[in-house]
């Protein structure tokens, strides 16, 4: 259901932030299960998982952002249709 | 070594409410002749769960009011006598002469000569009265909840805290963990302020705020990261009882505590208090309410107790970080006693633990104030240097000295 | 009384977290996308401690309600022209205009 709903964001929006917003919700969804099946089974690897899964998220979304400023800063704008540095 | 005051503060209260409730239940059966269903409503009160549940409200109103009533005020007031002290003035003095009926109005005792306890009460009052005004621009939803938010996340740091080895909320195993995440909470709450006031001044202070707190978080947490590697044990208490022993050094047994702050973890500990100096707001790093370039900052739009609550929110923070340090590296609430005094069978200890610890709260408070009263302001890239540049790589090293330490000492 | 608790606690928090995040996700002011955004975090966060890990909860909360939302918000902030809404702007206009 969340990572519909991020899946939704990834595709339809069009601000570069709110998709990496949505990057966040998709991450977001695939912990929660982590956690859910090590907490049904009993197996403290999922927790450990869990924990990889948000530093990784964290650094994702700090390093997006600094994309994203770069991009700002060469076209003056994030809005995604507009940027069109990779289709040369 | 010492002994607490409360020996257990749940237990304290439990009795507390089952007494209250007995005289509820003695009131509603004398009904129950008249009203035959209150019987069973009384039955009800006393049962289990009840007591249990009421046990719980008690106990948190009794923590929140001794954090918020007693020691608040009293930091509150330590720090505008102190720092008026230091600039040669007398500062506050409404004090109890200056209430205006009977056994303090005396006339042949000046109002104005007091010590200047009751003024945080009188600005309170005076804060309430006032009109709480919503700029017109303002997104109104965000500006009136980011208060909320930065006031309840700081209070949740007190549940957490234990001022002696009784007096407590909850003795938590991921306590020192709780509270950094508590701690965690406030930038987004203090960025919510600054940008729904709709004002460029509070939008700077916001955002140097935001940028200050999130880069000064990571050099705390690795300190803490270094003290853990040494404890092995989040738990406050535990690391408390850790530091109360004497220092043992080559064998010989040196007449010095065994606090943190003395040993290999002098480094984190110059890392967490200067990181936590940043993440309260105070005078070196106060670039987000600086008052000169940006009225007030972040705070700037609130107005009437919405603008109280954020301003008291300050202290409230100092007092955590306060009580963080001295529970971390400055052994907590261990002492010595000076003899006990017996109440029929129920001791009672001259120097209790609440005193020790206290006394190490007020003490680094008043190191605060000094120091932020002292020194000038730091610029914003001159803190992010200082930030990133500087304490990441010392708490990184306090690390290594702590792993090394640990596997070779 | 035959209430399974944590599954109403279940419930309740994943109603409110599918909600935020469908807010973040259609919302227009990107601000108060971050700030939705936040909340879905930490009701997450919630339902992990929903699942007995409390350390997982601990650090979802230092690290996604503290850190990721400023993060945003900065970005948007920078990447913006018009960062806060015009003085007088909308709002007065629309109050203004004659239905």
């Amino acid at each position: 259901m969340l990572f519909c709903i991020g899946l939704y964001g990834v595709l339809a929006r069009r601000n570069a932030i709110i998709v990496l917003m949505s990057i966040e919700i998709i991450l977001n969804a695939s912990i929660l299960n982590f956690v859910a099946f090590s907490s049904y089974g009993g197996d403290p690897s999922g927790q450990v998982f869990a924990l990889l899964g948000i530093a990784v998220a964290a650094a994702e979304a700090a390093v997006g952002l600094a994309v994203f400023l770069s991009i700002y800063q060469t076209h003056g704008t994030i809005e995604l249709d507009k940027v069109r540095i990779l289709k040369w | 070594m010492s002994a607490p005051l409360i020996p257990d503060l749940f237990g304290i209260c439990k009795v507390l409410v089952g007494a209250m409730i007995w005289v509820g239940r003695q009131l509603i059966y004398a009904l129950a002749g008249p009203v035959p269903p209150m019987a069973g409503f009384g039955d009800w009160l006393g049962s289990d769960p009840v007591v249990t549940v009421a046990t719980w409200f008690l106990l948190v109103t009794v923590v929140v009011m001794w954090v918020t009533v007693l020691n608040l005020f009293t930091v509150m007031w330590v720090e505008r006598k102190l720092y008026s002290r230091l600039q040669d003035r007398y500062g506050i003095m409404i004090s109890v002469w200056s209430l205006p009926f009977w056994p303090f109005n005396r006339t042949s005792r000046p109002t104005h000569k007091g010590m200047g306890y009751l003024q945080n009460l009188a600005d309170g009052v005076k804060l309430i009265q006032k009109e709480n005004i919503t700029p017109r621009n303002a997104d109104s939803a965000m500006f009136h909840i980011s208060p909320v938010l930065i006031a309840s996340s700081t209070l949740m740091v007190f549940a957490v805290i234990p001022w002696s080895s009784g007096f407590y909320v909850a003795n938590l195993e991921l306590g020192v963990l709780f509270i950094l995440a508590a701690f965690s909470l406030a930038p987004l709450g203090i960025l919510i302020a600054g940008w729904s006031a709709n004002n460029k001044y509070t939008l700077v202070g916001g955002l140097r705020a935001a940028a200050m707190l999130l880069s000064y978080s990571i050099p705390m947490v690795l300190a803490v990261i270094a003290l853990v590697v040494f404890t092995g044990s989040l738990n406050p208490v535990v690391i408390v009882q850790q530091q109360d022993r004497p220092i043992v050094l080559f064998g010989a047994t040196l007449p010095i505590p065994a606090w943190y702050a003395f040993g290999p973890q002098v480094l984190g500990f110059l890392v967490f208090t200067v990181s936590m100096i940043a993440e309260m707001e105070r005078v070196p790093f106060d670039i987000p309410e600086a008052e000169a370039e940006l009225v007030e900052g972040w705070t700037t739009e609130y107005s009437g107790m919405r603008f109280g609550i954020v301003f008291a929110f300050k202290w409230l923070r100092m007092l955590a970080a306060s009580a963080l340090i001295s529970i971390l590296y400055l052994g907590g609430w261990s002492g010595p006693v000076f003899g006990t005094v017996f109440v029929g069978s129920f001791p009672i200890p001259i120097l209790p633990e609440e005193f020790w610890f206290l006394l190490r709260v007020y003490l680094l408070s008043a190191f605060f104030v000094w120091l932020s009263w002292s020194v000038p302001r730091v610029r914003i890239d001159q803190i992010l240097n200082i930030g990133w540049k500087r304490l990441i790589p010392y708490s990184l090293l306090a690390i290594l000295v702590a792993a090394g330490f640990k596997a070779f000492g | 009384m035959g209430v399974d608790w944590e599954l109403v606690a279940f419930v309740v928090l994943s109603v409110f977290e599918v909600i935020g995040s469908i807010l973040v996700v259609i919302n227009k002011r990107l601000v108060r996308a971050a700030f939705w955004l936040a909340m879905t975090l930490v009701t997450i966060g919630a339902i992990y401690l929903l699942f007995l890990s409390e350390f997982v909860f601990l650090i979802q909360i230092l690290v996604y309600a503290g850190a990721v939302p400023v993060l945003f918000v900065f970005g948007l902030m920078l990447t913006r022209r018009k960062i806060m809404d015009e003085v007088g702007e909308p709002v007065a206009a629309a109050e203004e205009a004659p239905p």
